[in-house]
C-alpha cells in the first residue's frame, strides 16, 4: 500500500480523530512535559529558594504554615518529534509496516501543529524528512516515507543516537521505530537520548519469522547484515534455543525501557499498524 | 569359506561412485536471518558436537560402504567351506534323559531349537527330513525343502518314555549307502550311542554332565512264608559325585497313602541291589517314591501293581474222586494256584464221565461225546509223539514215562487241537473247543495205567487247569519299558483284552496273546474274561538314569546353523542403510 494512497490517508485521518477524542480538547502545543516551568497548569510545590520568581509564592499556604512555599507549573511548549526509522537490511520485510507506522504518528504530530523530523538509521542517521511543521507539509512527509529505502548494512543504534544529538541540540521527543535486533545493544543508544533530554518512546517491529525459527535440518545462516556465514544442523533443540535467545533478548528490551520510564510497544507484522496506533492513544499517547 | 556367486564381488566397483559422490561438497542451503547474532549461543553449544559433526560425513560414507560391502557378499552366497550342501536327515533323540533338565531347559528342547537353526539355514534347493528315535526310528516328516513343514514337524515332536536303543538306527545303515548325497544328523545327548557301530551318523551333542538318581529296578512280592507282608526289591544308580541322603516313600492305593518310609544311602555309580520287607498293604497298584529334585523325574518313581492270588476253581466228577482231588490239593497247599470247589468251579476235572461244565479236564473217556466223536476199541503198545514241542499243558512233564495204556482209537472232533499222539496218529493229549467250552482230553485208563501213582499226574491237572483258564503267564509288578507281556488269555485266538494307560477313560482294544512293546510309564491295566491285571511299566535302563554323556563327543561335521549367511548379510545392509537413514534425515529436517 502506498503511503499517499487516499485510503492510507484516510485511515490516518481517522486515527488522528481519535486522538483528539482520547487525549481531549485541542492537540495544539499541549504535549505534556516532566519538566518545571512558567505555565498554567498546576504541577507541584517546591520551597522558596533565592532567586525564586516572587510572583509565585503561595501566600495562603505562608499564612498557614509560616513557610515560603511557590507553585510549580508543567511547562507547556511545543515539541520536535524526532523519528529514528531504522532502514538497515534486517528491516527488509518489515520496512513498509515500519513506515506506516511513522507515518501514522507522524500525521497526528503535524495535526497537533507540533515539529517532526524523520530520519533513517543504519550505521549512520539519513534525513527523511527536514524539519517540517504544519498541516500543509503531511503530504510532503508522506511522499518521502513512500521513497524511502533500507539503506547501510548494519545498525549502529549508539552512533545514530550520538549524531542526531549532534545534530539537534533541542530536546524533543524521540520516536524509534526498530526491531532492536542491534548486535551492539541498544542500552548505550537510549541512555545517550535520556541524557541529552529527550523524552523516548520504543516501537519494536518485528516479523513472525524473527520470533520463530521455522529452518530445519543442514543450513547455512547468513546474516543479513554483516553477510557472515555459518553452518549448522537444526533440529528442534537448536530452534528452542533460538526462540528462547529472542525471548530473552525481547526480555532485556522490556526490562530496560521499564525501568528507565521509557515507553515501549513491541508488535510483529501481523497486527495492522493503526490498531497499534491506537493502543498507543488509548494508553494515553507517548507516554511510558 | 566359499563363495557359490563369486563373480558378484564385480559389484563393489560400486564403491568408486558411492566414494566419489560422498567427496562431493553439497552445500546446505544458504538462508538469511535478521537476528545473526542471537544464533551466536546455539553455536556456543553445538561446540560440544562440532566433532561429531565433522565426522558425520565420514561416518556416512563408511556406513554406505559397510552396506555395499553386506549387499555384494550377501549376492555371492558364502558358505562354510566344508559344509556339504546335501540333503539331511535329522534325527532327535527323544528318549527319556532327553527331558532331562540341563542349564534351565530340558535337553530335548536344546535339540529342537538346534534342529530348527540347522532347518533356517537350509538353501532353497536342500531337502530334509525329520525323524525321531528312541527305541525306534519314527519319521515326523517327509524330505521337503520346505523349512515350515520342518519345523513344524520338529515343534511337534514330543517327550517319551522310553530307552535310547542304539540298534533302532541300524535300520538307517542300508539306506545310508543308497542315500549318498544325504547327511544323517542324530542330535542327542548321546547316551547309549554307539559312535563307532553308527559311523555314518554325525552325532550333534547337547546336554552336559547332570546329576540324576533312579530306579534301575524295582519289584513287589507276596511273601510265600506270610501272605500279609510284602516284599520290595529295588536297585538305585547315582550320577552324582558323591554319596546322596534321601528316602523312598512307599504308598499304596489309588489316594496314595503312605505305607513306609526306606532311608537309603545312594552311592555313586549303580548300587547293590536291596531288599525291604513292608508289613502292610496287598494287591493293587504301589508306588515307590525318591523323594529328591533332579535333572530326570520319570525314574524317580517305581510304579508297582501286586497281583491278587487267583487259584482256579476245580470241581471233580468222577467215581473215585481221591486222587483227583488229592491232585488239586497239592497245589492248593502250596502254590495257592488251585482250589478244590464242587461249587462254583471254573473248570471240571473228571474221570471217565462227561462234563457239562464249560471248562473240563476229562481223564479216561470210554464213550463218544461232544469232545470226542466216535469213540473205538483200546489201542495197544502206544508210543506217544508230541506233536506240539512246549505246549503248556505239557510243561515239567516226562512225557515218554506216562503210561498211556487204555487208550482208545478216537475220531476228533472238529476244532481239535492235538498235543500228544500216537504213531498212526491216535490222539492221546488234545484240546478240543465248542464255542465258548473247552475240554483238554487225555486218552488214557487212569486205573489201569496207574497213572494215579505217578508224579505227573498232579502236574497234568495243573497244567490244564491253568491252561484252559488262560493262568498260565503272571504278570511281574513292575516291567521295564520296551519289554513285551504274554496276556493271561482263556479264550485262544479270539480274545481281545481292553487296556487302559494310567487314568485314561478310553480303554483301546488290543487283540492277540502280547501286549507291547510298553512305551508309557505308569499303571496299564489289562482286562479280558480271564480277569483284570494292573502292570507298572517304568524306565528302568541305567544309562538313561546315569546320563553319562560325558565321553561323548560331537562328531558332527561343518554345518550351517541359524539364518543363512546371505540373509544375515542382507539384514545388516538393510540395518547399516538404516543408520545411515537416521543421519540423513537429521541433516536435511533435523
Amino acid at each position: 500500500m502506498l503511503l499517499t494512497d487516499p485510503v492510507f490517508i484516510r485511515r490516518l485521518e481517522s486515527l488522528y480523530l481519535l486522538a483528539r477524542k482520547v487525549l481531549g480538547g485541542t492537540l495544539q502545543a499541549d504535549r505534556k512535559s516532566t519538566r518545571k516551568g512558567a505555565g498554567i497548569s498546576f504541577a507541584d510545590y517546591s520551597e522558596y529558594s533565592i532567586g525564586d520568581d516572587h510572583r509565585a509564592i503561595d501566600w495562603r499556604v505562608y499564612a498557614r504554615l509560616d513557610s515560603l512555599m511557590i507553585k510549580l507549573f508543567e511547562v507547556e511548549e511545543d515539541v520536535i518529534i524526532y523519528f529514528l526509522l531504522d532502514s538497515s537490511k534486517s528491516m527488509d520485510s518489515k520496512f513498509l509496516y515500519a513506515r506506516q507506522l511513522v507515518a501514522a504518528l507522524a500525521y497526528i504530530a503535524l495535526h497537533s501543529m507540533d515539529k517532526v523530523v524523520i530520519y533513517g538509521m543504519a550505521e549512520e542517521l539519513i534525513s527523511v524528512t527536514k524539519p517540517t511543521l504544519g498541516r500543509g507539509k503531511t503530504l510532503g512527509v508522506l511522499q518521502n516515507l513512500e521513497v524511502a529505502k533500507p539503506f547501510g548494512v548494519d545498525t549502529d543504534f549508539a552512533t545514530a543516537s550520538r549524531q542526531l544529538c549532534r545534530w539537534h541540540k533541542k530536546r524533543g521527543m524521540v520516536i524509534a521505530v526498530s526491531d532492536f535486533f542491534f548486535p551492539g545493544g541498544f542500552e548505550d543508544g537510549l541512555k545517550f537520548l535520556q541524557w541529552n533530554n529527550h523524552d523516548l518512546f520504543c516501537i519494536q517491529v518485528q516479523d513472525s519469522e524473527d520470533r520463530k525459527c521455522r529452518l530445519k535440518g543442514d543450513v547455512e545462516l547468513q546474516c543479513i547484515e554483516s553477510g557472515k556465514l555459518r553452518q549448522l544442523t537444526i533440529t528442534n533443540s537448536e530452534a528452542r534455543a533460538y526462540e528462547q535467545a529472542v525471548i530473552d533478548w525481547n526480555g532485556r528490551l522490556s526490562g530496560f525501557c521499564g525501568a528507565q520510564g521509557i515507553g515501549l510497544v513491541s508488535t510483529t507484522t501481523d497486527v495492522p499498524f493503526d490498531r497499534i496506533i491506537q493502543s498507543i492513544l488509548r494508553r494515553g499517547g507517548l507516554v511510558s | 569359506m566359499i563363495f557359490l556367486y563369486p563373480v558378484y564381488f564385480l559389484a563393489l566397483l560400486g564403491l568408486l561412485p558411492l566414494i566419489a559422490v560422498y567427496f562431493l561438497k553439497v552445500r546446505p542451503g544458504r538462508k538469511s536471518v535478521t537476528a545473526f547474532f542471537l544464533w551466536q549461543a546455539v553455536f556456543d553449544q553445538k561446540k560440544n558436537t562440532a566433532l561429531f559433526n565433522r565426522l558425520r560425513d565420514i561416518l556416512s560414507l563408511l556406513l554406505m560402504i559397510l552396506a555395499l560391502v553386506a549387499v555384494v557378499l550377501a549376492m555371492t552366497a558364502p558358505e562354510i567351506a566344508s559344509d556339504q550342501r546335501k540333503d539331511l536327515l535329522l534325527i532327535l533323540d527323544n528318549s527319556a534323559s532327553m527331558n532331562a533338565r540341563d542349564n534351565g531347559g530340558t535337553r530335548l528342547a536344546v535339540a529342537k531349537k538346534t534342529a530348527s537353526d540347522i532347518i533356517r539355514s537350509l538353501d532353497a534347493n536342500q531337502q530334509a527330513a525329520v525323524a525321531t528315535v528312541s527305541m525306534d526310528v519314527q519319521y515326523q516328516s517327509h524330505f521337503t525343502t520346505s523349512p515350515k513343514a520342518l519345523i513344524d514337524a520338529v515343534r511337534g515332536i514330543e517327550q517319551s518314555d522310553c530307552p535310547f536303543r542304539s540298534e533302532a538306527l541300524d535300520t538307517l545303515a542300508a539306506g545310508a549307502i543308497s542315500m549318498d548325497s544325504c547327511r544323517i544328523i542324530l542330535i542327542s545327548d548321546g547316551c547309549s550311542f554307539n559312535a563307532d557301530a553308527n559311523d555314518y551318523i554325525e552325532l550333534v551333542k547337547v546336554g552336559s554332565d547332570q546329576g540324576n538318581i533312579g530306579f534301575l529296578t524295582c519289584d513287589l512280592r507276596m511273601l510265600q512264608s506270610n501272605p500279609v507282608k510284602v516284599g520290595i526289591y529295588y536297585k538305585l544308580a547315582s550320577s552324582f559325585d558323591e554319596d546322596i541322603e534321601t528316602d523312598i516313600i512307599i504308598t499304596y492305593g489309588p489316594d496314595n497313602r503312605i505305607i513306609k518310609v526306606i532311608p537309603v544311602t545312594v552311592r555313586p555309580g549303580i548300587n547293590k541291589p536291596e531288599v525291604y520287607t513292608i508289613d502292610a498293604g496287598g494287591p493293587g497298584q504301589w508306588k515307590a517314591s525318591l523323594d529328591i529334585q533332579d535333572s530326570l523325574a520319570i525314574d524317580n518313581i517305581a510304579f508297582l501293581a501286586l497281583q491278587p492270588k487267583r487259584p482256579v476253581k476245580i470241581r471233580v466228577e468222577s467215581e473215585h474222586k481221591f486222587f483227583l482231588v488229592n491232585s488239586i490239593l497239592a497245589f492248593a497247599q502250596t502254590s495257592g494256584d488251585l482250589e478244590y470247589s464242587q461249587e462254583d468251579a471254573d473248570v471240571v476235572l473228571s474221570n471217565g464221565l462227561i462234563p457239562q461244565a464249560e471248562q473240563s479236564i476229562i481223564f479216561g473217556i470210554k464213550e463218544s461225546s461232544g469232545w470226542c466223536g466216535q469213540v473205538g476199541k483200546e489201542i495197544n503198545n502206544v508210543i506217544a509223539k508230541i506233536k506240539i514241542e512246549d505246549h503248556p499243558v505239557l510243561s515239567n512233564c516226562d512225557i515218554d514215562s506216562m503210561p498211556f495204556i487204555g487208550a482208545r482209537d478216537i475220531n476228533l472232533p472238529e476244532d481239535s487241537l492235538v498235543i500228544v499222539e500216537t504213531s498212526e496218529h491216535v490222539p492221546l493229549i488234545y484240546r478240543v473247543r465248542h464255542g465258548q467250552r473247552a475240554a483238554i482230553v487225555i486218552n488214557m485208563d487212569t486205573v489201569e495205567s496207574e497213572f494215579y501213582y505217578s508224579a505227573w499226574f498232579p502236574v497234568v491237572v495243573y497244567n490244564c487247569a491253568r491252561y484252559l483258564m488262560g493262568r498260565l503267564d503272571t504278570i511281574a509288578s513292575a516291567c521295564p519299558i520296551g519289554d513285551s507281556i504274554s496276556i493271561p488269555t482263556a479264550q485262544y485266538g479270539n480274545e481281545t483284552t481292553a487296556v487302559t494307560i494310567g487314568h485314561s477313560n478310553e480303554p483301546f482294544q488290543l487283540s492277540g496273546y502280547s501286549y507291547g512293546p510298553i512305551r508309557k510309564a505308569g499303571f496299564h491295566t489289562l482286562e479280558n474274561s480271564s480277569g483284570k491285571w494292573s502292570l507298572g511299566a517304568n524306565l528302568f535302563a541305567s544309562t538313561e538314569t546315569l546320563l553319562d554323556n560325558k565321553d561323548v563327543t560331537d562328531t558332527s561335521k561343518a554345518l550351517n546353523r541359524g539364518r543363512p549367511l546371505p540373509a544375515t548379510l542382507a539384514i545388516l545392509a538393510l540395518l547399516l542403510l538404516l543408520i545411515e537413514c537416521v543421519l540423513y534425515h537429521r541433516r536435511k529436517v533435523g
